[in-house]
C-alpha cells in the first residue's frame, strides 16, 4: 500500500477550491514521505476537469465516468472504492464538505479503512499516518492515529492547506466506473431565494446586538453599520424582547440558530447560555464586549476588548 | 417588600419550617447551586452543613469557582477551600469575586500567575494594585492594570513612566488616566493612534484641544471632544475628510450654526448625522425631511427635534422604516400613531404596539393582528386588558408568551398559568415577577430546571433565612434590589 | 410505522480546564453534559411526522450509546413525547470512536427495524459528521446528509429532502425508503417539554441493551470496532479568543480587515 489518493469534487461543472488545498496537503506530504500524489474525479465527463489538476507535485490523474454529474452518495462511494482497489493507496484524502459527509462514513465503515475527519494536520511517523483535528468545541486538539489500518481516509478542513499553483505533467488514466443503481435521484439545484426577509439560519455573515447598546434609538446604527457591511443584522433575546429588533433577527435557544453563519460578529452581548446555543457553531466568532471575562469571549476566535460605540463607529470609517 | 411579610408566631414557625425544608433540598439536590443560593443567608451552623454540598466535589467547585451568579460569599469561602490552580484561575476570572476572595488568592502566594487576572479584576483591592503597578515584570499584567478602570490615577501613572508602547495605547484608552499621566504620554510619543486616543479622553489637557491635527484620524478624535473649541469644531465640520465632518457634525458642541452645511453636503453618512442632532431647528429638520437618502429621512424621524408636521409627512414615506421611525417619535402625536397602526407593514404595527400612550382603540386594533412582533408588543403593553391578556399567554409563540410575563401589569391568575410554561426561561422570569405571591412561588421549588430553582431558592433564601436568623449586613441591598439581574441568572 | 432517532450526549467545556493523567481526554471533572444540540431537531422532526397527517401510528424510538449518565438526555426526549428510549453499554465501548458507535447502533438498528432513521449532521463536541452515514453504510441503506427540509408522507416509498450545500445552495434529492438521513439545525423549530412530560418521562423505563445481546462479534466492539484511536489530546496554543490589541481605531481595522476577508476582498 503506498501512494497518496486525492479525491476531487466539483459542483455545477466547476472544481471546487477545496480541490487545489487537499493536492497541496498531498504534495506537501509527498515531499516529506516520497509517496506518489494521484488526483482523482468523478463526473459525468470527468476528462474535463483533468486540464486544471495537472499540478506540480502530482503524477496521476484518475478519472471515473458517471451516470450524472451532481453528487451521488453511493456513485461516489462504489467509485472511491474503485479507485483504492486499483491503485492500492496508504493515505486518501477527501475535502471536509456537505457531500463527502454523505459518502465516506459509509465507504470506511464497511471496507474497514482508518478514518478520521475535518482534520487539519496530517504526519507520518514510526506507528503510520497521523491526523490532527480539533475536539469540544474547537478548545482542544486531538492527536489521532490508525493502528492496523493499510489504508487511511481522512477529510481535510477546507482552508487547512494552501494550494498548488504551478502547473504539471501528470499522466491520465481512466479507471473503469463500478455498475450502482442509485436509490436517490439528484432533482437539482436551489439558490437561496434573494428575497428581503430577513434569514438568520440561511445568512452566512450576521453582525448581532446585545444589551450593550443600552437603548433603542442606538439600534439604528448597527443597523447601518450592518447593512454597510453586508452582513445580516441579529440580536440577542432582549433586544428583541424590547420589540427593539423582529423576533425573526432573535439568535438563540428562543429564537433563530445562526445554522449556515460562517462569520458572525457579537457586539454588546455578554453570551448567555441562551443566545449561545443559537451561534457557538459558528466557524468564526468575532465578540466585541466592554468586560473582558464575558462569556462569549469563550467561544470567540477573535475578542476585542472595548467600547460597541467606539468600534462601531470606527468599523463603519472602514466599510 | 419586606423581608418578614408578618411576624405573628405561626408565621414566624411556617417560615422556619419552609426555610428547614429549603435546606434539607439543598443538600440533597444533585446540583450545587441551590445550596449556592442559600448560603449567604444561612446562619454559621447552616453554612457549615451546606459546605459539603457546596464544595465537596471539586466538579462543584470547578462549576461555582466560574459562577458568575453565585453570591460573593460563596466565592469569598471558596477561595479559602481551593485547592488548585485552575480552581483559583477561576475565581480570578470570576467579575463576581469579592475583594476578600480576590485578596485570599493574592496572598496564597500563587503571585505569578495569577497576576494578570488579578490586575484586571475589577473587585481587585487598590493596595493590590498598587504593589503590582511597582513590581510586575511581564508586559500581561501591566496591560490588565492599563486596562482596569479600577487602577488609580497614580499606579496608571507609575506604569506610564515605563514608556511601553502596548501600555501607551491602553493608557490613553483608560478612563481613570488623569491630565497629567495623558500629558505625559503626549511628549513621550509621536504615534498617531496614541495620539488621537489622547485627544478623545475625557481628562485629555485643554491645550492640546487648541491646534488642528494633521492626521484625519486625530482630527476625527479632536472633533469628537466636548472641550474642542466651538471656532475649531466649526472648522472640523467643514474638513476635507468625510469621517472627520461626521464627526464634528455629531458632537453637541458644535454649534448647530456650524453644521448647517452638513444638511447638504455630499456624503450620505454626514447627513445622517446632522439628522440625528437633538438642537435640529425646524428650518434645518425641513432641509433633510426630503432627503434621497432614507436613512436620512429614518433618522430624522425618530429624533425628538423633529416637528410633527414633518412627521405627518414621513408617516406616508414608502420605506417602511422611516415610518417606523415616526412610530417611535417621542412626541408623536394619536392620530399620527392611529394612521400608522394599520400600516401595510407589520413592524410599523409593532412600533405601535410597544407604547405606552396609545389610545385604547388603536391597541384593541393591534390586539387583532396574526403577526408576533405587534402580538408581543400588545402583550407587553401595560394598557392591555387582563381577558387579552389571558389569551395571549397561551399563545403558540413563546416570544408572545414571553412579552405577557414581561409586562409588569399582568395579574398573578395569568402569570400562575405562564409558571407551567414548558421554556424554562419563562418559569424562571415569572418567579421575579412582582404580581406573584410567594405561595405560588413556594410551589415552584420542585422545578425540573436548575435555572428556575435557584431563582426560586434565591428569593426564599434573602425572606426566610432573615426570619430563622438576625439580618446578615448585605440583606440590605436586598431591599433595593429584591432580584438578581436576570441575564447572569441564565448563564446557569 | 416506526422512526428510530438516534443520539448523543455531548460534551463540552468551560475555560481553564486540565488534560487527564494520560494526556488522551480532558480531566472528566471539567466536562459539562448536555443533549447534542442537532439531536433536539432530529426529534422534533420525527415528532412533527408524527403529529402530522397521516402520522397516528408512528412509533418514536430513540437510542443512544452511553454510560448511565446518558440517561439523562434519553428522559429528555421521552418528555417531549418520545415513544421509547433505548441505551445501549457495555464498558468495552467507553473507547469508541464514531465508527465503533455507529456499529452498535448499526446492529441495534437491525433489531429495531425502523422505516427511518433520523441523526444530527454532527455532534457539538467532536464534531465527526460521520456516525448517522457510518450507520446508513453498515445497514446498507439509502441516505442523505446535512438535510435542511423533509417532505415524506408515513408509509411512503420515497422521500424528498433538501441539501444544504456550501455557501446556501441546496440541492434537491428524491430518495427511497427505508433511509437514513442525518439532519441540520433550523430543519424546524424544536419544542420545550411540558412540566407534566418532563414528570412523566422520570418515571418512564429506559431499555438496556448492551453489544452482545444485539449479537455484535466481538471484534466489532468498541477499540476493535474503531477506525481511530486517540493519541493525545492537547490544548493549541490558540485555545482562547485570540485578542485584538490597540486603540478603538486600530481594533477596528483589523476588524474590518477581518470581514474583508471574509467577503474574499483582501
Amino acid at each position: 500500500m503506498s501512494g497518496i489518493l486525492v479525491v476531487g469534487e466539483h459542483r455545477k461543472g466547476e472544481l471546487r477550491p477545496v480541490t487545489g488545498e487537499l493536492i497541496g496537503a498531498a504534495v506537501a506530504l509527498k515531499a516529506a514521505t516520497g509517496e506518489p500524489v494521484r488526483v482523482a474525479v468523478i463526473g459525468e465527463a470527468p476528462e474535463r476537469y483533468a486540464e486544471a489538476l495537472k499540478l506540480e507535485g502530482v503524477d496521476e490523474i484518475l478519472t471515473v465516468q458517471a451516470v450524472v454529474d451532481a453528487f451521488d452518495p453511493e456513485i461516489y462511494e462504489a467509485s472511491v472504492r474503485a479507485l483504492i482497489a486499483a491503485r492500492e493507496p496508504s493515505l486518501v484524502l477527501l475535502p471536509h464538505t456537505i457531500d463527502t459527509l454523505g459518502y465516506a462514513a459509509p465507504l470506511v465503515a464497511g471496507d474497514g479503512h482508518g478514518f478520521a475527519t475535518d482534520v487539519f494536520g496530517i504526519a507520518r511517523d514510526a506507528d503510520g499516518w497521523v491526523a490532527t483535528r480539533a475536539g469540544y468545541g474547537q478548545k482542544v486538539n486531538v492527536e489521532v492515529d490508525f493502528p492496523g489500518r493499510e489504508t487511511v481516509v481522512l477529510t481535510v478542513r477546507p482552508g487547512a492547506y494552501k494550494p498548488v499553483e504551478n502547473a504539471g505533467a501528470p499522466s491520465v488514466a481512466a479507471i473503469a466506473a463500478p455498475t450502482v443503481t442509485p436509490r436517490s435521484q439528484h432533482l437539482g439545484f436551489e439558490e437561496p431565494a434573494g428575497s428581503d426577509d430577513v434569514d438568520i439560519p440561511g445568512s452566512e455573515f450576521i453582525l448581532s446586538i446585545g444589551r450593550g447598546v443600552g437603548e433603542e434609538d442606538n439600534v439604528e446604527q448597527f443597523k447601518e453599520l450592518a447593512d454597510a457591511a453586508g452582513a445580516t443584522l441579529g440580536c440577542s433575546r432582549p433586544i428583541a424582547d424590547s420589540g427593539w429588533l423582529p423576533k425573526a433577527r432573535q439568535v438563540g435557544q428562543s429564537g433563530k440558530t445562526a445554522a449556515s453563519c460562517k462569520l458572525y460578529i457579537a457586539m454588546g452581548i455578554s453570551g448567555s447560555v441562551q443566545h449561545m446555543a443559537g451561534m457557538k457553531h459558528v466557524d468564526t466568532i468575532v465578540a466585541v464586549n466592554t468586560d473582558p471575562e464575558a462569556s462569549i469571549f469563550t467561544i470567540a476566535r477573535y475578542g476585542v476588548v472595548g467600547d460597541i460605540f467606539e468600534i462601531g463607529q470606527e468599523l463603519r470609517n472602514h466599510l | 417588600m419586606t423581608r418578614s411579610p408578618s411576624s405573628s408566631p405561626r408565621s414566624v414557625a411556617a417560615s422556619q419550617r419552609h426555610w428547614l425544608e429549603l435546606l434539607r433540598r439543598a443538600r440533597a439536590s444533585d446540583e450545587p447551586f441551590s445550596a449556592a443560593a442559600l448560603y449567604p443567608h444561612a446562619s454559621e451552623q447552616q453554612r457549615r452543613c451546606l459546605e459539603p454540598r457546596l464544595f465537596g466535589a471539586r466538579r462543584d467547585r470547578l462549576l461555582l469557582a466560574s459562577a458568575a451568579f453565585v453570591a460573593p460569599a460563596v466565592l469569598e469561602r471558596l477561595a479559602c477551600l481551593v485547592d488548585d490552580a485552575t480552581q483559583r484561575t477561576r475565581i480570578a476570572r470570576n467579575p463576581a469575586a469579592p475583594a476578600e476572595a480576590l485578596t485570599r488568592l493574592w496572598c496564597d502566594g500563587a503571585r505569578t500567575s495569577l497576576a494578570p487576572l488579578l490586575a484586571r479584576h475589577p473587585n481587585t483591592p487598590r493596595a493590590i494594585l498598587a504593589e503590582l503597578g511597582e513590581a510586575a515584570a511581564d508586559l500581561d499584567t501591566l496591560c490588565a492594570l492599563c486596562e482596569n478602570t479600577g487602577s488609580s490615577s497614580d499606579v496608571l501613572a507609575t506604569v506610564e513612566q515605563r514608556r511601553i508602547p502596548v501600555l501607551q495605547r491602553l493608557l490613553a484608552v483608560n478612563l481613570a488616566t488623569d491630565g497629567a499621566t495623558l500629558m505625559a504620554l503626549w511628549r513621550a510619543t509621536d504615534e498617531e493612534a496614541v495620539r488621537a486616543q489622547i485627544l478623545l479622553h475625557d481628562h485629555c489637557p485643554d491645550t492640546l484641544l487648541q491646534t488642528l491635527p494633521a492626521s484625519p484620524l486625530e482630527r476625527r478624535c479632536l472633533a469628537r471632544h466636548a472641550r474642542t473649541p466651538a471656532a475649531l469644531l466649526a472648522r472640523l465640520a467643514g474638513d476635507a475628510d468625510v469621517a472627520v465632518r461626521r464627526a464634528a457634525t455629531a458632537n453637541p458642541a458644535t454649534p448647530i450654526a456650524a453644521v448647517v452645511a452638513s444638511c447638504f453636503d455630499t456624503d450620505e453618512a454626514v447627513r445622517r448625522t446632522v439628522a440625528a442632532r437633538r438642537d435640529l431647528s425646524v428650518t434645518l429638520a425641513a432641509c433633510l425631511a426630503d432627503d434621497v437618502d432614507d436613512w436620512v429621512r429614518r433618522v430624522l424621524a425618530r429624533n425628538p427635534a423633529c416637528p410633527t408636521y414633518l412627521l405627518e409627512r414621513a408617516s406616508a414615506d414608502p420605506v417602511l422604516e422611516v415610518r417606523r421611525s415616526v412610530a417611535r417619535h417621542p412626541a408623536c402625536p394619536a392620530s399620527l400613531l392611529d394612521r400608522l397602526s394599520r400600516d401595510a407593514a407589520t413592524w410599523v404595527q409593532a412600533a405601535v404596539a410597544y407604547r405606552d400612550d396609545l389610545p385604547l382603540v388603536v391597541l384593541r386594533r393591534l390586539a387583532r393582528s396574526t403577526d408576533v412582533d405587534v402580538l408581543a408588543g400588545v402583550g407587553r403593553n401595560p394598557m392591555t386588558s387582563t381577558s387579552r391578556l389571558a389569551r395571549l399567554a397561551v399563545h403558540e409563540c413563546a416570544d408572545v408568551r414571553r412579552a405577557v410575563i414581561l409586562n409588569r401589569q399582568t395579574p398573578r391568575a395569568i402569570l400562575r398559568v405562564l409558571r407551567q410554561d414548558p421554556y424554562p426561561l419563562h418559569r424562571a422570569l415569572a418567579v421575579d415577577h412582582p404580581n406573584l405571591t410567594d405561595a405560588d412561588r413556594w410551589r415552584m421549588r420542585e422545578d425540573p430546571d436548575v435555572q428556575v430553582r435557584y431563582r426560586v431558592f434565591h428569593h426564599f433564601a434573602w425572606r426566610l433565612g432573615a426570619a430563622a436568623d438576625p439580618v446578615p449586613a448585605d440583606a440590605m441591598q436586598h431591599e433595593h434590589h429584591p432580584h438578581p439581574a436576570q441575564e447572569k441568572m441564565e448563564t446557569i | 410505522m416506526k422512526i428510530l432517532v438516534t443520539i448523543k450526549q455531548v460534551s463540552s467545556l468551560d475555560e481553564d480546564f486540565e488534560i487527564r493523567e494520560d494526556g488522551r481526554d480532558v480531566d472528566p471533572d471539567f466536562l459539562l453534559h448536555d443533549l447534542n444540540e442537532w439531536d433536539n431537531y432530529s426529534l422534533e422532526e420525527a415528532m412533527r411526522l408524527k403529529e402530522g397527517p397521516g402520522g397516528d401510528g408512528i412509533e418514536v424510538v430513540v437510542a443512544t450509546v452511553g454510560p448511565d449518565s446518558t440517561d439523562e438526555e434519553l428522559r429528555k426526549c421521552l418528555a417531549k413525547g418520545a415513544d421509547r428510549a433505548i441505551r445501549v453499554w457495555s464498558d468495552e465501548l467507553e473507547e469508541c470512536d464514531a465508527i465503533g458507535v455507529s456499529r452498535v447502533l448499526a446492529a441495534l438498528a437491525r433489531k429495531e427495524a425502523p422505516d427511518l432513521i433520523f441523526a444530527g449532521v454532527q455532534a457539538s463536541d467532536h464534531a465527526f459528521g460521520a456516525t448517522g452515514m457510518a450507520m446508513a453504510g453498515l445497514l446498507g441503506l439509502p441516505h442523505a446528509a446535512v438535510v435542511a427540509a423533509l417532505e415524506y408522507e408515513p408509509g411512503g416509498k420515497t422521500a424528498m429532502v433538501r441539501r444544504e450545500l456550501e455557501g446556501g445552495t441546496y440541492a434537491s434529492v428524491r430518495i427511497d425508503c427505508p433511509a437514513v438521513l442525518t439532519l441540520q439545525l433550523g430543519i424546524n423549530t424544536p419544542r420545550y417539554a411540558s412540566l407534566r412530560g418532563i414528570k412523566q418521562a422520570a418515571q418512564r423505563p429506559i431499555e438496556l441493551l448492551d453489544p452482545a445481546s444485539l449479537g455484535m462479534p466481538s471484534d466489532e466492539i468498541g477499540a476493535a470496532g474503531s477506525l481511530s484511536r486517540v493519541r493525545r489530546m492537547y490544548v493549541p496554543e490558540k485555545g482562547r479568543a485570540q485578542m485584538i490589541a490597540g486603540t478603538p481605531a486600530e481594533q477596528a481595522a483589523r476588524l474590518a480587515q477581518i470581514i474583508k476577508e471574509f467577503r474574499g476582498e483582501a
